[in-house]
């Protein structure tokens, strides 16, 4: 009797219990449906799908419509992708697309790799130097290392061919010239020259990241340093250097400016100049372009595929950290300056020479072999001083880098922020979509935000320029933060909420002030990048809305090498001084942003 | 085979003065462990010894061989040694069978020979199974037992071990460390290993060479270092230790000193004059305590501050003689705070050093 009553009672009190249990976790999934983080989900899964997902889709749309002289007619058709899916014509433009591509990988995993090594392993005389210098190329447009190149390469008027000729003349010798940059060669060559810094820098990232002892352990089991080099550090690295050599090919495979200028001079085609063409030369195959873009797509897509195989197979060689001992390095011996000279002699093609030819080149009256100081003028900077193209220009190319570098560090955090604090399938989907335009070359991004605005009053302006590079640059945006996030341990903000914290204070409190030097890095990449962006702003500029590198790459078309150079060495300069500023201010160093992607 | 020898080792990293002259021959076949707390010398000296520092003054022997002056540094792959490091430093691009068969391979011996002494040395570790494992599918003790098996299969002269075990959990810890014992005792290779953990170093050591910046305290078996302590850090270092300051009254074999308190406790031997400033040191685990008052000589009388039951043994903290001291008592009886108990010190047990100068020199002032 008294037991049956106890035992009521226990069962009434975990009647009680269970519904309070019940309460507390209806009260908890409300919170979690309607609590502000997931209104502000909502809100990043809209921007997301407008900014990044919708142009997409649309470029996709735009291969299957009949086309006009001007543009798409309202009808469907599958003309233009079964023409460029399955005609000799575009795979042939492929296949020249594909073999550039990977001429270009494969020259600058060699040198790269080199050159990490002997930066990262061995006893390199002035190390410091060559390191800034090797990644400078980072910081410039490819399409200003192009201009500089032309006048330094043509065949009879530029300055290493001129000094080369002339050279031998005082020994009686008629040779010829040394280099053409009009020709296969010599695409391939400075699309190298500014390729190369980003298998270095994943490189060398990843063998300083590496534990010492995996190298010691070699030596102690009777391996001598080469050989130690060759079995262990550089297969340890291969993740890396797998992911350099795929970011470097997709990066070649759709880059259409430096063979679009050179091959046209040159005869051979490559398929992003020929969407480029298709796009934009009267009568356009608005369609062909689009549908040729999903084969760029393609290759970026299978590229991406294989990145994230790597790199999860490269989360296994995370090793267990030793003490941090810092392995020794190989003296070179005798080989210290031969080794210096191949560091030197890419250094002097990536950027001295150009950075000199440009400038030369710009404050000269008329292409020209010969040099005088009555050819030179400074009537250029004034030209183009006093043309209103360039002024707008340059406000123009000041606002979208200011805007796209803050929109992404926003949003990115944001979204980052809640896929790694708030963990959960929505906010995977929604970082994975915004990831996802890393993959997508900037000239399909110009096609379907060309498709998707055309009627609209964006058409033509800049926010059209702006929008397609916060798609383009919010990957980084993501992926930056993120790491930034990570390396922050959620116990700091969680014993900032036991000392009585609001969820929004601890992040505004701990970790915002700890992530702030990776934004503020980021901040600055994305500017960069901005200014450079080159690739979408050539499909979507307007009159009212040109920016710098579109005004080099319209001047280069109509063969005014001098205001291009100009022009060049206005963006060069503003660039170089963003760079430095952001080392100098805030002791940044923006290639760690470049390495941690 | 081989021996081991340094001769007033240096090692300068810039201006801080890492090793500090390091005499110490090692005989072949012994297993030599350099103890000693975090910054004292003992890694950068193993370090020497593999090759991987150069040293910057004096000279290290291995068998017949000088491998290392201030001039010449032999490379670590040509003195045929084997190493063990902390961070194991598997390589995880390779299974465990191309871990351990690596330095074979260099040797260029025949894939039968190879195959034969990759499966012994698993074997010997208790790995065979897991050849063909990839390595960063292994667990850490997993991992552990590679790092051996590769150190081991090369038949070196001479064994490294750079703090080992301090990676593993501490059950897996203390399992490995009388593997260790028994595997290295089998093999008979000459060892030389590097712990700060005291007991790992009291199971697998012949000699302990007990080191304190950049300097050797003393060098003997783990029975001498723990009960013959030649130094007050070796005292404090090696296992728990009472100190008691007093000032001798009585030198010699059977000596006494007079402490703050004003009563008089008998100690062991000492060399100091009557009147030294001395601090003496007992072993917890050496006081004797009871509840009743035993009797004789070498008894005071103290009273229970607070007791700690671990399990096998009672961490007991008393008063007496003036101050605090700790015993530690197994069988564990049960102890109340505040309770009287009856204190014995065995003179025998009672090691007495000079006040180091530093602490004597803080007093004068």
């Amino acid at each position: 009797m008294a037991i049956s009553a106890i035992q009521g009672r226990e069962s009434a009190a975990g009647d009680l219990r269970l519904s309070q249990q019940k309460e507390h976790r209806r009260a908890a999934r409300m919170q979690r449906w309607f609590g502000p983080e997931r209104i502000l989900w909502i809100i990043l899964m809209i921007v997301v799908l407008a900014v990044s997902i919708a142009p997409l889709v649309f470029a996709v749309d735009a291969s299957f419509y009949e086309e006009t002289k001007v543009g798409l007619s309202d009808k469907r058709s599958l003309d233009a992708v079964i023409n460029v899916y399955f005609s000799h014509e575009y795979l042939g433009y492929l296949a020249n697309a594909l073999a550039l591509s990977a001429v270009v990988t494969g020259l600058s995993l060699v040198v790269g790799v080199f050159m990490a090594l002997l930066v990262a392993r061995t006893d390199l005389p002035r190390k410091g130097l060559m390191e800034l210098l090797v990644i400078m190329p980072l910081f410039v447009s490819p399409f200003t290392g192009l201009i500089a190149w032309i006048a330094l390469g043509s065949e009879r008027t530029g300055f290493i061919n001129v000094a080369w000729v002339r050279f031998w003349q005082v020994f009686g010798v008629d040779a010829g010239p040394l280099v053409n940059i009009w020709s296969f060669g010599g695409v391939v060559w400075v699309m190298f020259l500014f390729f190369c810094p980003f298998v270095y820098l994943f490189t060398i990232g990843a063998m300083r990241n590496m534990d010492a002892s995996l190298e010691e352990a070699a030596r102690a089991s009777g391996a001598g340093p080469v050989y130690t080099l060759t079995r262990i550090t550089i297969p340890m690295s291969t993740p890396a250097i797998f992911s350099a050599g795929l970011l470097v090919f997709i990066l070649a495979a759709e880059l259409y400016t430096i063979p679009g200028i050179i091959g046209t001079n040159a005869g051979f085609t490559t398929l992003p100049w020929k969407i480029y063409e298709d796009s934009t030369a009267f009568p356009v195959h608005r369609a062909h372009a689009a549908a040729a873009g999903t084969m760029i797509l393609w290759i970026a897509l299978i590229g991406l595929l294989l990145q994230r195989r790597i790199t999860r197979r490269s989360e296994r060689y995370v090793t267990m950290g030793g003490k941090g001992f810092k392995g020794q390095l190989l003296p070179l011996g005798g080989l210290k300056w031969p080794a210096f000279a191949i560091l030197a002699l890419y250094v002097l093609s990536a950027d001295i020479l150009p950075l000199f030819s440009i400038v030369l080149s710009s404050f000269m009256r008329f292409s020209s072999a010969t040099i005088s100081l009555d050819l030179l003028t400074l009537d250029h900077y004034r030209t183009i001083w006093n043309l209103p193209d360039v002024r707008s220009a340059t406000l123009n190319t000041f606002i979208l880098a200011v805007l796209s570098g803050a929109a992404c560090v926003v949003i990115g955090f944001l979204i980052s922020f809640l896929e790694v604090r708030r963990a959960g399938r929505g906010a995977r989907l929604l970082a994975m979509l915004a990831v996802l335009p890393a993959a997508v070359p900037g000239m399909v991004y110009g096609i379907g935000l060309l498709w998707l605005y055309l009627r609209t009053p964006l058409y033509g302006s800049i926010w059209i320029l702006l929008l397609a590079m916060i798609a383009k640059f919010l990957p980084y945006g993501v992926l930056v933060s993120r790491s930034g996030i990570m390396q922050v341990h959620p116990e700091l903000e969680q014993s900032a909420r036991m000392s009585g914290a609001s969820p929004l204070r601890a992040v505004r409190a701990i970790l915002m002030p700890m992530v702030k030097p990776t934004m503020i890095a980021l901040l600055f990449f994305v500017m960069l990048q901005s200014i450079k962006e080159l690739s979408a702003s050539a499909l979507l500029y307007g009159r009212n809305s040109q920016t710098l590198s579109v005004l080099t790459w319209h001047y280069m078309d109509g063969g005014e090498y001098q205001f291009a150079s100009a022009v060049g060495v206005v963006q060069t300069v503003l660039m170089i001084g963003l760079v430095l500023l952001t080392r100098a201010a805030f002791k940044v160093r923006l290639e760690r942003v470049m390495a941690s992607e | 085979m081989s021996g081991i020898s340094l001769q007033s080792v240096h090692k300068y990293y810039g201006a801080f003065h890492a090793v500090k002259g390091i005499n110490l021959e090692i005989e072949d076949g012994e297993f030599v462990v350099l103890l000693g707390p975090s910054g004292c010398g003992k890694t950068t000296t193993l370090r020497c010894v593999a090759g991987l520092e150069g040293v910057s003054q004096g000279r290290i022997d291995l068998g017949m061989k000088t491998v290392s002056t201030a001039e010449l540094s032999i490379p670590p792959e040509k003195r045929d040694i084997g190493m063990v490091f902390q961070s194991y430093a598997i390589w995880p691009h390779m299974t465990v069978a191309e871990n351990v068969a690596f330095g074979l391979r260099l040797k260029k011996l025949p894939a039968r020979d190879i195959a034969r002494r990759v499966t012994t040395a698993l074997r010997r570790v208790g790995l065979e199974h897991l050849a063909g494992r990839g390595a960063s599918q292994l667990s850490g003790g997993q991992q552990q037992r590679v790092a051996l098996a590769r150190a081991i299969v090369l038949e070196p002269k001479v064994l490294l071990f750079d703090e080992p075990l301090s990676n593993l959990d501490a059950k897996l810890r203390e399992r490995m460390r009388f593997e260790l014992r028994q595997l290295l005792q089998g093999l008979g290779i000459t060892s030389l290993y590097v712990t700060h953990d005291q007991q790992e170093a009291m199971v697998v050591a012949d000699r302990i060479v007990l080191m304190n910046e950049g300097r050797i305290e003393q060098i003997g078996s783990p029975h001498d270092i723990y009960y013959r302590p030649s130094t007050l850090f070796g005292a404090e270092f090696v296992g728990l230790a009472n100190r008691l300051r007093g000032r001798l009254v009585a030198s010699g074999s059977h000596s006494r000193a007079r402490l703050a308190n004003g009563e008089e406790i008998a100690a062991g031997p000492t060399s100091l004059p009557v009147g030294a400033e001395v601090e003496l040191i007992v072993r917890p685990e050496l006081v004797e305590l009871s509840t009743n008052n035993p009797g004789g000589e070498h008894v005071f009388r103290g009273k229970v501050e607070t007791s700690y039951f671990l399990g096998n043994i009672a961490d007991l903290y008393f008063s007496v003689l003036g101050q605090q001291m700790r015993g530690q008592l197994s069988p564990p009886n049960r102890w109340e705070s505040g309770q009287e108990i009856w204190v014995r010190i065995d003179p025998a047990h009672v090691l007495v050093f000079p006040v180091p100068a530093a602490a004597s020199a803080v007093r004068a002032a």
